[in-house]
């Protein structure tokens, strides 16, 4: 019979909360005792047992008291058998197979659980917040829209997108991005892609697939995932921080530029004979990293660790402007996607403009392949915020500041600088971007400057 | 990669299902009490998981699937204290086996795994709300003795006590669920 010390050492040694000095001491004990060992295989049972009970009743109490967060990670419906069977359908998954759980009667596996600046196109399921999903099609044109299937696989889909939702633990991304979060019960969740199947071992992570040409991106942020080759029998394991290009079938034709599909009716702009408009004489950004750039859009991006990195440089020429006489001004920029990260990783964005004043050095559009001159100061004209999902649209900014800016700057020449002031949550954050001046269809930068009478 | 499955692979899928059921408690176990971090200990036994499913074709249905669960999760274990070097080396290898044989041995005892996590659920309701608020500090939060001492306005070593206790209780009204059960 073990003492009541013995016993409490042992459960202990179970909570690691030993010195290492009497671990070593218990452990060499331990080999020669075969009843504590008994003991302790007992006491492990009940150890692990309860880890998973008290997870699941903390879960279900926060879910009473409070409403759920839309954020936070999938409550999966865990009765101790439940949870059992959840991991083993997820092995079965795991096998190529289907989810175990489903009920036969109820043909819907999933449930559409948030959405922001969601438009649709002819989806054939449901899409309102709350619908339940049967197999069928999404169809997303723009924002987030983010997908809870029953298996407990968080989905958040990325505009443009169509998704096609097979089943808890299996779904087609035709388009565009997904994000995806997956708990233990939904290990071996798999997204198929026209490349790619992409497996998931319990992770975060993202899914992209360029239309044109049937690229499939994976990019992992946490855990483990595997891509599996359409066309070979390669599979390629990524974790943490890693991600897999596979090419598709037209690879190796170009790229076609992302703008194109992604061409939007811009809003007219409606100004009488009082406005004068002007568009930029000179715009770059800085801060471009290689392969990941544009001509035709200017970049704005603030990473997590070190705040804005992509800067965009807006120069207008008002020789044409009489300025004693500017009573009201607007600058108009129009945001296009870039394709360059992930919209789930930005939440509503704050963007900045300021005027340069003082000693404004001397730049030229050729600042795009390096910086621009460290000498100069600020000052903040104001800012418009370009909501989480949203990555196209015209956005202005209408102040008096801006005004007086103009009127008071002593030059002809003037340059404006637009800065993301919110930071990305997550490394591989979306790249805003709006048109230059050398966008083939969408407006250049715009000052709208109305004029008082003589 | 085709998804067309024949007989025999669907009949595979259904008894490893049916195996890791079976098997899931002991590994968990096993791996609990060679990491006393949770999280680790988890994700120690997901892999296992994935490993069992990958190497499911090496299985030899004449043996023990249990042993040979246990025996990838050794690995697993060992491959964690490897790669982390930060958790505390629970149980030397040697100690790893014969441990690992206790368990396999009470495979008869919890041929009812689920009735004892039911018999678990309604004896961690029965308990005094303090004990049970220890229970949730030290397994939702992880706290460790001290943590849960200052939470409760306690010192660690009745903490210790306390836990230590409200196990024993939890074990006792564990078996007398069962006996009940078994004599409906």
């Amino acid at each position: 019979m073990l003492s009541e010390e013995r016993r409490r050492e042992l459960d202990r040694l179970l909570d690691g909360d030993l010195s290492d000095e009497d671990r070593v001491k218990i452990q060499a004990s331990l080999e020669s005792d075969p009843e504590a060992i008994d003991w302790l295989a007992e006491r492990a049972l009940l150890h692990a047992h309860l880890r998973r009970t008290m997870q699941r009743r903390g879960t279900e109490t926060r879910t009473q008291t409070q409403p759920p967060v839309p954020q936070e990670r999938p409550v999966v419906a865990w009765s101790p058998f439940h949870s059992w069977a959840a991991i083993a359908a997820a092995l079965v998954a795991l096998l190529g197979g289907i989810f175990l759980l489903r009920p036969p009667s109820d043909p819907t596996f999933a449930t559409v659980t948030q959405t922001s600046a969601a438009q649709w196109e002819d989806s054939d399921l449901p899409t309102a917040v709350g619908s339940r999903l049967a197999p069928g099609t999404l169809r997303l044109a723009t924002g987030l829209a983010t997908i809870e299937f029953d298996s407990g696989a968080l989905v958040t889909i990325e505009a443009p997108a169509t998704l096609t939702l097979v089943d808890a633990m299996n779904c087609d991304l035709m388009r565009g991005t997904v994000v995806s979060d997956i708990p233990e019960s939904a290990i071996g969740f798999r997204i198929q892609t026209p490349s790619a199947d992409v497996v998931d071992y319990g992770t975060r992570f993202a899914v992209s697939v360029f239309e044109e040409t049937g690229e499939t991106l994976t990019q992992v942020m946490e855990g483990e995932v595997h891509v599996e080759y359409a066309e070979s029998d390669k599979i390629v394991e990524l974790t943490t921080g890693q991600r897999d290009q596979v090419l598709g079938e037209a690879a190796d034709a170009a790229r076609k530029d992302q703008e194109q599909r992604t061409m939007s009716e811009s809003s007219p702009l409606r100004y009488g004979p009082e406005w004068e408009l002007l568009r930029t004489s000179k715009d770059a950004y800085t801060g471009r990293v290689p392969s990941h750039e544009s001509n035709t859009l200017l970049y704005v991006k603030s990473l997590r660790e070190r705040g804005p990195t992509r800067i965009s440089w807006l120069g207008f020429d008002l020789r044409q402007i009489e300025k004693e006489r500017i009573e009201e001004a607007e600058l108009l920029l129009h945001f296009a996607p870039t394709g360059f990260g992930l919209a789930s990783f930005v939440p509503d964005a704050e963007f900045g403009v300021y005027g340069l004043v003082g000693q404004v050095p001397e730049w030229d559009e050729s600042i795009q392949n390096g910086q621009f001159p460290e000498e100069h100061r600020i000052t903040p004209l104001g800012s418009f915020v370009v909501p989480h999902g949203v990555q196209e649209g015209q956005f202005r900014v209408s102040t008096e500041a801006l005004a007086k800016f103009l009127r008071d700057h002593p030059d002809s020449e003037i340059t404006l600088k637009v800065v993301r002031e919110t930071k990305e949550t997550e490394t591989g954050g979306l790249v805003h971007g709006f048109a230059s001046r050398r966008h083939p269809f969408l407006p250049a930068p715009t000052l709208a400057i109305r004029q008082g009478a003589r | 990669m085709p998804k067309v499955t024949d007989a025999s692979q669907l009949e595979a899928r259904e008894s490893l299902a049916r195996l890791w059921i079976e098997a899931e408690p002991a590994v968990r176990a096993f791996v609990f009490a060679s990491i006393s971090s949770f999280a680790d200990a988890e994700d120690v036994v997901q892999k296992v998981a994935l490993t069992v499913a990958r190497r499911f074709d090496e299985y030899d249905p004449e043996r023990s699937f249990e042993a040979w669960a246990i025996w990838l999760a050794k690995s697993r274990v060992i491959d964690h204290y490897r790669v982390s070097g930060r958790d505390k080396l629970v149980f030397s290898e040697p100690l790893m086996d014969q441990f690992a044989e206790s368990l396999i041995a009470r495979q008869s005892e919890r041929s009812a795994q689920s009735a004892r996590a039911v018999a678990l659920e309604t004896c961690v309701e029965k308990l005094p709300d303090k004990s049970r608020q220890l229970l949730e500090l030290r397994y939702e939060d992880g706290a460790s003795a001290e943590v849960m001492a200052e939470t409760l306005n306690s010192s660690a070593g009745s903490v210790r006590v306390m836990l230590h206790r409200v196990r024993n209780l939890l074990a006792e009204c564990i078996q007398g669920e069962l006996r009940k059960e078994a004599q409906c």
